[in-house]
């Protein structure tokens, strides 16, 4: 029987592990549509990027890459095939699944977006790729906003909210210590939302009380706590699931080659940054479907 | 204690041979009230009430009301005169009106935040209903983080430092946007201090936080407090970008001082050597514990606290008292805890004595004290009353005791007594516009913010040109019309607000005996000292003292104990000291040369001189030590160093006096190269009386291979300069006429220490100053025919144009 210290002790815990809410954003002033597959078509001299479009908003206008998962990972439809139904599964499961999980099996695929994002460095750097991994009519797609310069990440911002806003779960890794903040710092320093109160909501908009935070760093240390040297994503990537980059762009050379690349438009240690970024998404997707015992 | 008493038992003590040489009572005043046009609300009214205050001092309503109408002020009154009401009180006020109003406070030091939260704290508690409704917080590096998430989330007084502001607060500034949007006011405390270095640094910062504030849609209202000099308006408007009302007929009462001008008795026939004056005060200090008071001495260098808190020691001893235990010394370079407990050791009163730097002029509350005893002018008026004002905070007798020392300036203002009880003519000088400085700060603002043509331009008129520096070395990126910082990590962490260079040295101590030296290693980023087991860090220096105190087999005082430096590492940044029980200290020897790089402005107004102003490079290096015996002073011995120079790019006024004048100077005898090192010494030490800065901020030279002609240089020494000697150059005829007067009034016969003399004539922060006697003094007469000469009316106008390059 548990005594009454410990029954305290674990109250206390689940109520510190709710999910943080996401707050609604506040689109400023009045934009175009919010439909953020854009308008013009790439124009002809936008050669070093890769291949994509440029989607202008009122605040400016950024670069989308886009391409189906099957492009990337060919796998995938039988990795989803296997994955997918037990995920969702889990939903109904009536064990001691975390409520995070169950609401990620619940939302799986169609309301559920994948986060990852490449910042030009820890506290207080801009953010210039956002990664996005969400189900669509085509199947899964991955989706790369990109920031062109440092005047692009405002836009850049404006469509990933829209993105975010309209799914129920958002997955991460390490997205509640440091994608999740970063983001609404920035929002905040462009004043995409009002001043957040200590609560972290958007005061005077209406909060999604039904949208979820899942970030799977804590639920995968939880699941294989002492049966992996470390849970750096690149690990779980090895173990897990099985796969092994052959050279990749380490992190801390990120926010050098983005510099350079808006400095001379060269493109090489781009496409690097892309590639990495997806491959970062891939991985979370296959811990999602592994993430459940 | 009864300070006339004392007084007499001092001119009846057989020491005593008229040292007194003047003694002004300032009488105690009463207090001049007036009323708000608008009442306080009710709570406010309670904790004053509360606290003892009925009404409120004419200065304290003046400041309220300039601060209702939103008007920026600064309040400019003496200790203990209610300055703290003048910002709390408009701010108190606003928070009872709008739940969601929020100030922001800005000390000098973490020790003065510390203080004056515990002051609120005290005054908030008085009202139930105000401790509910304010909250107020310290945010600094000790704040833990759960407290810091508190403050951001819910303090509506953040009390802070601008070191703070710079590091966190300002590159983290979405996580502080609720203080951001709502801030009514922002407080800066004894603004005086932000001058020279601290001043060009802080400058910058606040034209960060302005840029900020306006970002989120906040205009505070800036409420500045600052001690007694000639330009506190000039100064806060140049700190603030803004204009500000000066406030400053200070209301408060006062309790009977006594100040004493002392000048220590002349050694041998002539006046060429005197006592010294810490000596002397190590003898008041002895008899003001031994009276019962409590006394605080203050000093110019680190080591001259050292060396009184030593003596004093043992001449207590000697008489067997208990009070030997109770008497310590305090400067920089000591930690923070050691200086916290000294601090409140004096405010308990079971310290009687502390021999400390300036360090403890500031604001923060020990108590009231009885005698304070100022070793030698502290090189400014405001610093003067300040330190003064340390004795006798809380009404009642006090005495404060001028010590003159050997120094021209000293035995002028003893000639003068008239100079401190008169409006000081001492100007803060700060410029916004080092470039050094502003490089930095334009990285860590577009850091914040994008950076437009308008935001550029409020940085200062060269800012476009120092931010074009910066986007050529790819430092910052423009993209649509704005810039953006394109370097590494946050730039602020990089700088330090107090240094021009931002290294520091640490003096590390070998504690476990067996342990080998191991190399101690920088941590990559943040420049922390990572040290292997068995090694604790002594002190700290910065990069330009480093090499004239820790020279490998120097002796470093501390805490009046010797420790002998047994290697320095440049690299590393790190000096190996060991605990010895030396019979001797040491004194560097340094060699200089300057080179004139470019001129920006000539003044052709001078009747018998060309006088420039530019920029230079200066090398020094440390090439030797000497070995000073402690007591009797005597030198005992020399040591080699070797050591690479260092080398500054700094700003420069030169004087070059007309041909003519150096054509007259030989026919009467004397030496021009000798007449301009007397007036090189003469200027280094009038200087500060000019542009408030300190006699070590300033140096100079006497040289003739820039420009084939005789010319005396003066320089800041700091990278960039800080606008000291370009003061100078504006106002050469003061500086010129303060210097003739140096020398006309000296008695001596030839020169000596008190007006040519001094080669040495930096003494550094760390050197012993009465060890600057004994050295080959410049000719008296032929310094004093080159002023005359210089202040003489030309015999045709073509004389100047035709002098110099």
């Amino acid at each position: 029987m548990l005594s009454e210290q410990v029954r305290a002790r674990l109250a206390l815990l689940r109520r510190t592990l709710r999910p943080v809410r996401m707050p609604a954003a506040l689109p400023r002033d009045a934009g175009p549509a919010s439909d953020p597959y854009g308008t013009a078509a790439c124009p002809p001299d936008a050669s070093g990027l890769p291949e994509g479009r440029e989607v202008v908003r009122a605040s400016g206008g950024h670069w989308l890459i886009e391409q189906t998962l099957e492009s990337l990972w060919p796998a995938a439809a039988a990795s989803l095939a296997r994955g997918g139904p037990r995920l969702r599964q889990a939903a109904g499961a009536a064990d001691d699944l975390p409520d995070e999980l169950r609401e990620l099996g619940r939302a799986f695929a169609h309301q559920v977006i994948f986060l990852d994002l490449e910042t030009c460095g820890l506290s207080g750097a801009m953010i210039f790729l956002a990664g996005l991994l969400h189900d669509s009519p085509r199947g899964l797609l991955l989706t790369q906003l990109l920031a062109r310069n440092y005047a692009e990440e405002q836009p850049l911002l404006e469509s990933l909210w829209e993105y975010v806003a309209q799914r129920d779960v958002l997955v991460t890794f390490n997205g509640k210590s440091f994608d999740w903040p970063l983001i609404v710092d920035r929002s905040t320093l462009h004043r995409l939302i009002a001043v957040p109160d200590h609560r972290h909501r958007a005061a005077g908009a209406p909060p999604r009380d039904d949208a979820w935070h899942c970030d799977l760093l804590h639920h995968a240390r939880r699941r294989w706590r002492g049966q992996l040297p470390n849970c750096r994503l690149q690990t779980l990537e090895r173990y897990i699931c099985g796969r092994h980059r052959g050279d990749d762009i380490p992190g801390s050379e990120i926010p050098a080659a983005y510099h350079d690349f808006v400095r001379t438009g060269q493109c090489p240690a781009m496409h690097a940054i892309l590639r990495h970024n997806a491959l970062d998404l891939v991985t979370l997707l296959q811990l999602a479907l592994c993430i459940v015992p | 204690m009864d300070v006339d008493a004392f007084l007499e038992r001092i001119r009846r003590h057989p020491q005593y041979a008229g040292q007194l040489v003047h003694v002004r009572e300032l009488p105690a005043r009463g207090g001049r009230f007036a009323d708000p046009g608008r009442p306080l609300p009710a709570p406010l009214a309670r904790v004053l009430a509360a606290g003892g205050i009925e009404r409120l001092y004419a200065h304290q309503v003046e400041a309220l009301e300039s601060a209702r109408s939103g008007q920026d002020l600064v309040v400019v009154t003496g200790t203990a005169s209610g300055k703290t009401l003048c910002y709390n009180l408009p701010i108190f006020e606003a928070c009872l009106e709008d739940p969601e109003a929020r100030a922001l406070y800005l000390f000098p030091t973490k020790a003065l935040a510390q203080d004056q939260l515990k002051g609120q704290l005290e005054l908030l508690a008085a009202d139930a209903e105000l401790a509910a409704r304010i909250k107020a917080g310290v945010y600094d590096g000790d704040t833990p983080p759960a407290q810091r998430r508190r403050i951001k989330a819910e303090a509506n007084l953040v009390l802070s430092n601008p070191d703070m502001l710079h590091a966190s607060l300002l590159p983290y500034h979405p996580r502080w946007a609720r203080l951001l949007s709502t801030l009514k006011f922002v407080v800066l405390d004894e603004v005086h201090t932000y001058r020279g270095i601290l001043g060009a640094h802080v400058a910058c910062v606040l034209r960060r936080l302005d840029a900020v504030c306006r970002h989120y849609g906040a205009r505070p209202v800036y409420l500045a407090a600052s001690a007694t000099i000639a330009n506190p308006g000039e100064l806060t408007a140049r700190l603030l970008n803004r204009e500000v009302r000066v406030i400053e007929r200070d209301a408060a009462p006062h309790g009977r001082k006594l100040f004493a001008l002392w000048n220590p008795v002349p050694l041998g026939r002539d006046q060429l050597a005197r006592r010294s004056a810490g000596d002397d005060a190590v003898w008041l200090m002895v008899e003001a514990l031994e009276a019962g008071g409590q006394s605080l001495a203050f000093t110019r260098t680190r080591q001259a606290a050292e060396l009184v808190q030593r003596y004093a020691q043992d001449e207590l001893r000697r008489r067997h008292s208990p009070l030997a235990h109770q008497v310590r010394a305090y400067r920089g370079g000591y930690l923070p805890g050691e200086r916290r407990q000294i601090e409140q050791d004096l405010s308990s009163g079971r310290l009687r004595g502390v021999a400390a730097t300036n360090a403890l002029e500031l604001g923060i509350d020990i108590g009231s004290l009885d005698v304070t005893l100022l070793i030698q002018y502290p090189g400014t008026i405001a610093s003067t009353w300040q330190q003064a004002g340390r004795s006798g905070r809380r009404a009642g007798d006090s005495l404060t005791v001028l010590l003159a020392g050997n120094d021209p300036v000293d035995q002028y203002l003893l000639r003068h007594p008239a100079y401190f009880f008169a409006q000081s003519p001492e100007h803060a000088v700060v410029d916004p516009e080092n470039p050094y400085v502003l490089a930095r700060h334009l990285q860590a603002a577009a850091f914040e913010l994008p950076l437009d043509e308008t935001a550029t331009a409020r940085f200062g008129s060269t800012a476009a040109q120092v931010a074009q520096v910066l986007g050529d070395s790819g430092q910052l990126a423009q993209v649509a019309g704005k810039l953006y910082f394109a370097g590494g990590q946050n730039p602020a962490q990089k700088i330090s607000l107090r240094h021009m260079s931002d290294e520091t040295f640490s003096i590390v101590l070998r504690t476990e005996k067996d342990r080998v030296q191991e190399p101690v290693r920088v941590e990559p980023g943040s420049g922390r000292h990572q040290l292997p087991q068995g090694f604790e860090v002594l002190a700290n220096v910065d990069a330009i003292s480093a090499p004239e105190l820790i020279y490998p087999e120097a002796v470093y005082l501390h805490h009046g104990e010797t420790y002998f430096i047994r290697q320095l590492d440049l690299e590393g940044k790190v000096a190996y000291a060991e605990r010895h029980e030396m019979s001797y200290y040491t004194q560097a020897v340094l060699e200089s040369s300057v080179q004139i790089t470019r001129t920006r402005e000539t003044r052709h107004d001078l009747p018998r001189a060309r006088l420039h102003y530019g920029d230079v490079d200066v090398r020094w290096q440390t090439v030797a030590f000497k070995k000073i015996k402690f007591g009797t002073r005597e030198n005992v011995g020399y040591g080699q160093v070797e050591i690479p120079a260092q080398n500054l790019v700094t700003t420069a006024l030169w004087l070059v006096p007309a041909d003519a004048v150096c054509g007259e100077l030989p026919r009467a005898g004397a030496r021009i190269g000798e007449a301009l090192c007397g007036l090189r010494n003469l200027a280094v030490v009038a200087l500060p009386l000019v542009a408030m800065c300190d006699s070590r901020d300033v140096s100079g030279v006497v040289d003739s291979r820039n420009l084939g002609t005789c010319a005396l240089i003066l320089y800041d020494r700091y990278p960039g300069g800080l606008g000291y000697c370009e003061q100078g150059f504006h106002q050469i005829d003061t500086l010129l006429s303060i210097c003739l007067d140096l020398v006309r009034e000296c008695p001596c016969e030839n020169g000596c220490p008190s007006c040519v003399g001094l080669p040495n004539l930096r003494p550094a922060i760390h050197s012993d100053p009465d060890l600057t006697r004994g050295y080959p003094l410049p000719d008296k007469r032929a310094t004093r025919l080159l002023l005359e000469a210089l202040a003489a009316e030309p015999a045709a106008r073509g004389t100047a144009a035709a002098c110099g390059v």
